[in-house]
């Protein structure tokens, strides 16, 4: 319950109230009760005071009555005659006059003579001993004494006046008692209702009260307390009493006689006392309650315009959390939670935004606007669902813009990109609707096409090749664009946009092998098929096994006729297939990722050769060819570096082999890691130079060394006079543009003639040595007519000439 | 607060001569075979006691009664008695003669001797013989302020001292002697010293006593509020 800020603020206030409220109280109460407690011993103090004088004034008035009787002649008489009746008489006759209770006649040597308790007949045998001796001997020193004490267990105030004749002859002792009703009438006369109690000891320790103006309970308890004698003296002091305090101030009246104290207890109940401040108690009580309620209430307010827009404030961050932007807060305060509402509406408007912006991002392709693959994908899986309740079907197409990278690197990204916005516009107006048209990669667009009828498709796909036909104006460029165009069908090409799509692509590379620009998905081209795959797998367990094995095919310098160089040519004899050709499996590798694990096997091994060989006497170049995927691979330089510094052997002893289109799959990429091999130098040759495209441009810009003229040039070389020009001005165009020039596919004597005519560098080909294995290219480099051994007295040139 | 009697006796044989005083005393005494007691009374701080009697009764003797005719005087004066102590030996008559133009109501209820003497003016001299030994306070039912004492002795050797505290006994013959020191206002009864007298010698005797405030009061002085 104090885990709400309100609970909490509401309790402190609350509490802090009530514990400065209750403070207050006390204190005052406390104040009040100390000026009562002064008020009550000073009212005390009075009323002892008039105590004091009524006393004073008691005894006068004894003691004028008494001196009357005590000058008396007739009753000086009757005492120098010890006349005890008639001295009885007149004592009784002077009580009743004066109102005292009672009168003694005590003889000069302490005896009583009379007592108006005796009458006449007892009194002639009066012979106790005065009680106060000490009064007689005062009254004698000071001709009077007066005092309060204690006779027959009651209290009196006495007063002793000599009977003068004209010495003291005797003494008259007159009592009044102090009962009840004189502790009434002090009470009366005292300005505040203090009650009154005459107290004494009695010998047994026991203090009795039989004067007050106390119920006879509390004057037990009074009685009760007042055995300890040093307690209420000099300092007034509380004493409860049946339910009440009493501030009770004790004195004491006299020493007389017989050790019976007698003390006067003035009290003053303060409850009687707090009586006038009971109503301003009560209205301190209401006003406390009154403003401990508006603390409450104020704290409670307050604790809500903090807390409310807090919980506001959370449940809208707990609404962001879920991604729920729209609904805004609604606090109309001013102060700053005011403001950061506004703020947090703000952030959430601003979320919301960023949200929707990078929504957009990730489903669209920001240079061309359009529906990147992530999108397209959802929209063909939209459409998987939606036909497959419907049990029908659509196709989707993928295009590819041919040489889009170079297209890039000549023009720019900007205009590439331009072209893309463009042909994406253009598809939409041909397949019109929503996500029907989105961007799958850099350089291909697809397309979703909700066709049931596959004429209709090729309908379609030919309006699309149409567009194609004519050059696109780009910023006032006509660029000449073709795309090859691939296509799966759902369901029977794929259950899924993924697989749909990668039979898409796969479909565009088939298209490219067959040179067409349209190709629907067949599977049985597919290299993904489940049986290609489990070769893949085949393969990668063959490197481990030591299946594969390269043979080298000797190449010479035609000049000289002695083998200068070997083309290392992969071999992979597969246990139950036997030999397998090494273009079944190395694009499919290519395609399935394996060529990477391929290419260190091959450059390990060659590099591994080289070393072997140099270490044999054997000096020749090994040439070993690289694919398309390794021309993007940048770490390859590094990687041949490594190669090369571990078994220290010379770059110029390695021949890197590459292909015009593996260039072109990826040119940029391509050149940079050529550039990076070329600086290392390591000698670049192009592989079967004049199948390809074939761009002077192209290769002038390439940083080769040679080239190598394909076979099928060669082949025929000495009975084609056509291949001869080709060959011929190819040898020429090479060594023009500063390459070497290499012949391979030389079966005959008449082919290396010619080349050697044309001032072809290096031969390679049946003519010289079919591809043979490590052992016999060492015997052959040791002992054919090739052999630089035999070279110098047996020249290779004799068969040319 | 109770203060000590010191009685000190001081007994000078012939031998001694003492003060001249004592000599120019002896030079008086016309009975050459006769001695004297010279006393003295003071009270504890020194001061002399007046009005004090000192009386001389041989030891072992009965109370002697004065010769018939033997007489004092008590005059009322001035609204009050003169003298303020009065010693006589036993049978001795006092008279009581009033100076004041108004009345006097003369009293006594001393046990050595209760009498009245009511409304008598100065044409008349009361009489009246004490015969025992005895304070007899007087007082004047009419003033209450009037007091005095006759002090009845059983021994013609008595003495008052004066305002120097002394007195002196003289023509004692030679024997015991008790002395007798007595003040109305004195705290304890009477002090005595037992002495010898021998012929033609002084005996010293000092007293010292502790007095009570006086109750005689001057005319007017009576004040209730005293008491």
């Amino acid at each position: 319950m104090f885990h709400t800020f309100q609970t909490r603020l509401v309790l402190f206030f609350g509490l802090l109230f009530l514990i400065v409220g209750l403070a207050t109280l006390l204190l005052v109460r406390n104040a009040i009760q100390n000026n009562i407690f002064d008020q009550a011993r000073a009212q005390l103090v009075t009323t002892n005071d008039i105590f004091n004088i009524q006393v004073k004034t008691t005894a006068e008035t004894l003691e004028d009555g008494s001196a009357v009787v005590a000058q008396d002649f007739g009753f000086r008489q009757a005492v120098a005659t010890d006349d005890r009746p008639t001295i009885l008489s007149a004592l009784d006759n002077l009580a009743a006059r004066i109102s005292a209770d009672r009168a003694f006649l005590v003889s000069l040597d302490n005896v009583v003579l009379a007592d108006t308790t005796m009458n006449a007949d007892t009194v002639s045998t009066s012979a106790n001993a005065f009680a106060f001796p000490d009064m007689i001997e005062t009254a004698d020193i000071e001709g009077s004494a007066t005092s309060v004490a204690v006779l027959d267990e009651k209290i009196y105030q006495l007063v002793v006046v000599p009977v003068l004749a004209p010495v003291p002859i005797a003494w008259i002792v007159v009592g009044v008692e102090i009962d009840d009703a004189f502790a009434m009438s002090l009470q009366q006369a005292s300005t505040v209702p203090a009650d009154v109690t005459f107290a004494y000891e009695n010998n047994d320790g026991k203090w009795l009260t039989p004067a007050s103006t106390l119920s006879p309970e509390l004057r037990t308890i009074l009685a009760g307390a007042l055995v300890d004698d040093t307690r209420f003296m000099d300092e007034p002091e509380t004493l409860p009493m049946g339910g009440s305090d009493y501030v009770t101030l004790v004195e004491p009246l006299s020493q007389s006689g017989e050790g019976s104290d007698v003390d006067i207890a003035l009290q003053y109940s303060l409850d009687v006392a707090l009586q006038p401040y009971q109503p301003l108690f009560l209205l301190l009580l209401i006003l406390a309650a009154a403003a401990l309620t508006l603390t409450l209430i104020a704290a409670v307010a307050i604790a809500n315009s903090i807390a409310k827009p807090i919980r506001q404030l959370d449940t809208a961050a707990r609404r962001i959390q879920d991604g729920h932007y729209n609904e805004k807060i609604t606090i109309s305060q001013k102060d700053e939670l005011g403001r950061l509402s506004e703020t947090f509406n703000q952030m959430m408007d601003g979320i919301a935004e960023r949200e929707e912006r990078i929504a957009y991002q990730a489903r669209h392709d920001s240079p061309s606007g359009l529906p990147n693959r992530m999108s397209f994908e959802g929209h063909v899986a939209d459409m998987i669902v939606a036909r497959q309740e419907e049990n029908s079907v659509f196709s989707v197409l993928l295009l590819q813009i041919d040489r889009f990278s170079e297209i890039n690197s000549t023009l720019g990204h900007e205009t590439g990109e331009h072209l893309v916005r463009k042909i994406g516009k253009s598809l939409q107006e041909i397949v019109p609707g929503s996500n029907t048209v989105a961007r799958h990669s850099n350089s291909i667009l697809a397309v979703a096409l909700d066709e049931l009828d596959s004429t209709k498709v090729k309908a379609t796909v030919d309006r699309i090749l149409h567009f194609f036909e004519d050059a696109i104006s780009i910023g006032g460029l006509n660029v000449d664009v073709t795309i090859t165009i691939g296509a799966a069908r759902y369901p029977e090409h794929g259950a899924t946009s993924r697989v749909l799509l990668q039979h898409a692509d796969t479909a565009i590379y088939e298209a490219k092998r067959a040179s067409t620009t349209y190709m629907v998905y067949d599977p049985e081209l597919d290299p993904y098929k489940p049986e290609r795959l489990s070769m893949m797998g085949e393969l990668r367990r063959g490197l481990d096994e030591g299946q594969f094995k390269f043979y080298y095919q000797p190449k010479v310098d035609i000049a000289t006729g002695t083998v200068t160089a070997v083309e290392a040519l992969i071999r992979w004899i597969h246990p139950e297939r036997g030999f397998m050709p090494p273009d079944l499996f190395i694009p499919m590798a290519e395609q399935t990722g394996n060529i990477k694990k391929l290419t260190n096997w091959a450059l390990d091994t060659v590099v591994k050769q080289s070393r072997a060989w140099s270490d044999k006497g054997i000096h020749v170049k090994i040439g070993v060819n690289l694919s398309a995927h390794d021309l993007t691979n940048r770490h390859l330089p590094a990687q041949i570096g490594k190669l090369l510094a571990d078994h220290d052997v010379r770059a110029e002893s390695l021949i890197l082999e590459i292909t015009e289109s593996a260039v072109m799959e990826d040119p940029t990429r391509a050149m940079e890691v050529l550039k990076e091999l070329n600086a290392m130098d390591l000698t670049l040759s192009i592989d079967d130079y004049g199948t390809g495209y074939s761009s002077m441009a192209y290769l002038k810009s390439l940083p080769v060394q040679e080239i190598k003229i394909d076979k099928s040039f060669v082949l025929n070389l000495a009975e084609n006079a056509g291949d001869e020009i080709l060959v011929r001005s190819t040898i020429e165009l090479g060594h023009n543009l500063g390459l070497k020039v290499t012949a391979e596919g030389i079966e005959d004597q008449g082919s290396l003639d010619i080349l050697k005519r044309y001032g072809c560098e290096t031969g390679q080909g049946y003519f010289i040595s079919k591809p043979i294995p490590v052992q016999d290219f060492e015997e052959f480099y040791a002992t054919s007519r090739w052999s630089p051994n035999r070279s110098s007295h047996e020249p290779a040139s004799t068969a040319v000439r | 607060m109770s203060k000590t009697v010191l009685g000190r006796i001081l007994v000078c044989n012939k031998a001694c001569r003492l003060a001249p005083l004592v000599a120019v005393l002896l030079s008086f005494s016309d009975l050459g075979y006769a001695g004297s007691i010279d006393a003295g009374i003071v009270q504890g701080d020194g001061t002399p006691i007046q009005s004090a009697v000192i009386s001389v009764r041989p030891k072992g003797q009965a109370p002697a009664i004065a010769a018939a005719g033997t007489r004092a005087t008590m005059t009322q004066s001035g609204q009050q008695f003169r003298p303020y102590v009065l010693p006589i030996q036993a049978g001795t008559t006092v008279e009581f003669p009033n100076r004041d133009p108004f009345r006097h109501h003369v009293y006594s209820f001393s046990a050595a001797k209760t009498f009245e003497l009511k409304l008598y003016d100065s044409s008349e001299a009361e009489t009246m013989v004490f015969d025992n030994e005895g304070v007899i306070p007087l007082g004047c039912n009419i003033h209450d302020n009037m007091l005095a004492y006759i002090y009845v002795v059983g021994t013609p050797h008595f003495g008052q001292t004066g305002k120097d505290g002394k007195a002196a006994i003289e023509a004692l013959p030679a024997g015991d002697y008790t002395v007798e020191a007595w003040h109305p206002d004195q705290r304890s009864s009477p002090k005595t010293a037992d002495i010898t007298v021998t012929a033609e010698g002084t005996v010293q005797v000092d007293f010292e006593m502790d007095l009570k405030r006086s109750r005689r009061r001057t005319p007017g002085e009576f004040d209730d509020t005293e008491y």
